[in-house]
């Protein structure tokens, strides 16, 4: 999120931080004290407990960990849950680029009131909109019994309880995450400049590709970042929709934890995607860091 | 300083430009209002008026960024406002600049040339001799964050011009400056013109930079076009009283037009005070709103009861001139006096107020006038 931020909002708050004199940063420091608390109670201390508990606590044993390296399935529910993932990323930013493109371009007044179209969504149960997406991808769903009544297919297709199911709940529920953070930094993309493209010669297109999409990349590498971790904890989702083939890891947690008991092996799975997950926002960060760097102080 | 015109080769002539009974509405708003206007080659053309004046929007139909509602505009005899604004070839410098923020100052320049396939050697080149000519050699690796407003501006005036545009527009491009490096940017702007042969259609709400800069001025108010004339020609014969206030500053006095016999022609005043007027503007009768420069304003002592005087409120000294502000009978009026005429004033001091005849400008008044 920290490209979005300095991409938008840059040289305003780096000039009003520089104003701020040090007592009040100190007090101000003194009113997260209280979420800082609870971060601390309710999220530092169990995943300490996690990891405590992923070596076996309260002896040491190295157990858990040999045994997801040595079994391949949890090898592939990994690679799986990357995979699918990474589709669910690529999906969000290809559909949503160019709704966030529409807001950002549109009359203030219509977008406001496409924006809705976005949020309302956000806004709804996440169980009832994994439902619809049974009701719309079942085998006597409203896909397939339009295909079937149209005589194009016979048997129904296999939308659901596989990965296709899995991917297209996930990207839906993600959604609004991608468009809303890719609109953010265009928003922050001042409407002369593609004037200036288009006197200077430039065809819309040209325009589009040399100033607009590099000036929105930063949220192109924070809104897939963000929608790429949300997606690797991801659990209602595809336990709801995915079935065997969408199988993730968070599924896997559950069943070991819930079903077998075996809480040392979904500790350590849980530390594993963890881990999975610093890697991916330090890659994000380095991009952005690395960006600015090559691109003077944008 | 030497320069090299970027004009040297293929240079081409402005274009002129004509307005058409141009109108622009904004839903029920007109910004612009049936604009007749022609534009010449070459001229400097500066677009004055307050701001909601409309002169921003004729300037961006002009460039292409906005459709108009009614009427045509011509470039050279043509018709340009169904042309995409890419392919009209108009060079536009922004109020903002508008830099490309990702592009380095050598690739903003390039910009407009590359978008053309112009050849690299043929761009480097060009580049080099842009940003040389607004003596920006040596930066053209930064980013447009790591320069001055000024250097911006050159940048911006450096990509407008490196493909040499026949026409171009620019939006209060000083108005973010300072003063001073506004005079001097002002001074290069009319070298650049002249290097370059291009129209310039410039907008700006202020007056002294238009006055300074143009060949012409036309003065916009409430999306109407008010007059069009050269600086000198605004200046002395502003046909309305906007622009005799706008432009410079005057003294308004309402009143009743006599002309009595042959001799010349006077405006009554409230409490009957006779002031003289203009020979040949207006008829016998007639309601006028008179307006004279303070500049033209002769103090005097007071000879009769009949002259235009009152007490000297306040005395403002600027160097060149005293300005005195003195309440008539007919209200608040000011008189420049030059500094070197060796008079002494006092606040309190009843004086009178005397010009020639043809320094007074007559305004037909209408009831939404002073």
């Amino acid at each position: 999120m920290s490209a979005i931020g300095n991409f938008s909002h840059g040289a305003v708050t780096g000039g009003r931080t520089n104003g701020i004199s040090a007592a009040s940063t100190m007090w101000r420091g003194k009113l997260a004290w209280p979420l800082l608390i609870v971060l601390i109670l309710f999220y530092a201390w169990p995943l300490i407990q996690i990891l405590l508990m992923s070596f076996g606590a309260p002896a040491f044993t190295t157990e858990a960990y040999s045994r997801i390296f040595a079994v391949p399935a949890y090898g592939l529910v990994m690679m799986n849950t990357l995979w699918i993932s990474a589709i669910v990323t690529a999906i969000c930013l290809v559909f949503g680029y160019p709704v966030a493109f529409l807001l950002a371009t549109a009359s203030p007044r219509l977008s406001r009131a496409l924006i809705l179209f976005v949020v309302v969504p956000f806004g709804t149960s996440l169980l009832v909109r994994n439902y619809a997406w049974m009701v719309i991808l079942g085998n006597n769903g409203l896909v397939n019994s339009a295909l079937k009544s149209l005589g194009i297919i016979e048997q129904p297709l296999p939308l659901l309880y596989n990965t296709f199911g899995a991917v297209a709940g996930m990207a839906h529920v993600l959604m609004p995450y991608m468009i809303l953070v890719l609109l953010a930094a265009m928003r922050g993309i001042e409407q002369s400049l593609g004037f200036a493209a288009h006197s200077l010669g430039a065809t819309p297109f040209r325009a589009f590709r040399t100033i607009f999409l590099p000036l929105s990349a930063p949220g192109i590498v924070a809104g897939s970042v963000l929608v790429f971790i949300m997606s690797l904890g991801f659990f209602i989702t595809p336990a709801l929709l995915g079935g065997r083939s969408g199988t993730m890891i968070s599924m896997v947690i559950e069943a070991q934890i819930n079903q077998l008991v075996n809480w040392p092996l979904g500790a350590a799975l849980s530390i594993l995607l963890l881990v999975v997950t610093f890697i991916l926002l330090g890659m994000g960060a380095w991009l952005a860091a690395w960006r600015r760097g090559k691109r003077g102080v944008l | 300083m030497t320069k090299q015109p970027i004009s040297a080769a293929g240079a081409k002539a402005g274009a002129r430009i004509q307005f058409e009974r141009v109108s622009k509405r904004y839903g029920q708003l007109a910004a612009l209002d049936d604009i007749n206007l022609t534009i010449e080659a070459g001229e400097f053309f500066t677009l004055l008026g307050p701001s909601g004046s409309g002169k921003s929007t004729l300037l961006s139909l002009i460039a292409g960024f906005d459709q108009l509602s009614a009427g045509a505009i011509l470039v050279d005899g043509q018709r340009a406002d169904d042309v995409p604004p890419h392919r009209r070839g108009f060079g536009v410098v922004f109020q903002n600049y508008a830099l490309f923020p990702h592009l380095t100052v050598e690739e903003n320049v390039a910009y407009p040339l590359r978008a053309r396939r112009m050849s690299s050697q043929e761009v480097r080149d060009r580049v080099a001799d842009a940003l040389r000519q607004v003596r920006l050699e040596g930066l053209g690796q930064r980013y447009p964050r790591q320069l001055s407003g000024g250097q911006q501006q050159r940048v911006a005036m450096a990509r407008a011009v490196v493909f040499r545009p026949r026409v171009l527009l620019m939006d209060e491009p000083l108005g973010a400056l300072d003063r001073k490096l506004r005079i001097d940017l002002q001074v290069e702007l009319k070298q650049l013109h002249r290097e370059l042969g291009a129209t310039i259609v410039f907008v700006s709400h202020d007056q002294e930079e238009a006055l300074a800069l143009s060949d012409r001025i036309a003065v916009l108010r409430s999306g109407r076009i008010e007059q069009v004339d050269t600086p000198s020609g605004l200046y002395r014969h502003p046909t309305t009283p906007f622009v005799a206030g706008f432009i410079g500053e005057s003294n308004f006095f309402a009143g009743i037009l006599r002309r009595l016999r042959e001799a010349a022609p006077v405006v009554e005043l409230a409490s009957g005070i006779r002031v003289p007027a203009a020979a040949g503007s207006g008829n016998d009768g007639e309601a006028v709103t008179l307006s004279v420069r303070p500049e033209q304003v002769a103090i005097s002592p007071v000879m009769d009861v009949m002259s235009l005087a009152g007490p000297i409120i306040e005395i403002i000294y600027v160097g060149t001139a005293t300005k005195l502000l003195i309440e008539t009978q007919c209200g608040r009026a000011q008189a420049w006096v030059p500094a070197q005429g060796g008079q002494e004033f006092q606040i309190g001091q009843i004086v009178a107020l005397r010009w020639a005849p043809d320094a007074a400008t007559l305004h037909p008044r209408r009831c939404d006038e002073r």
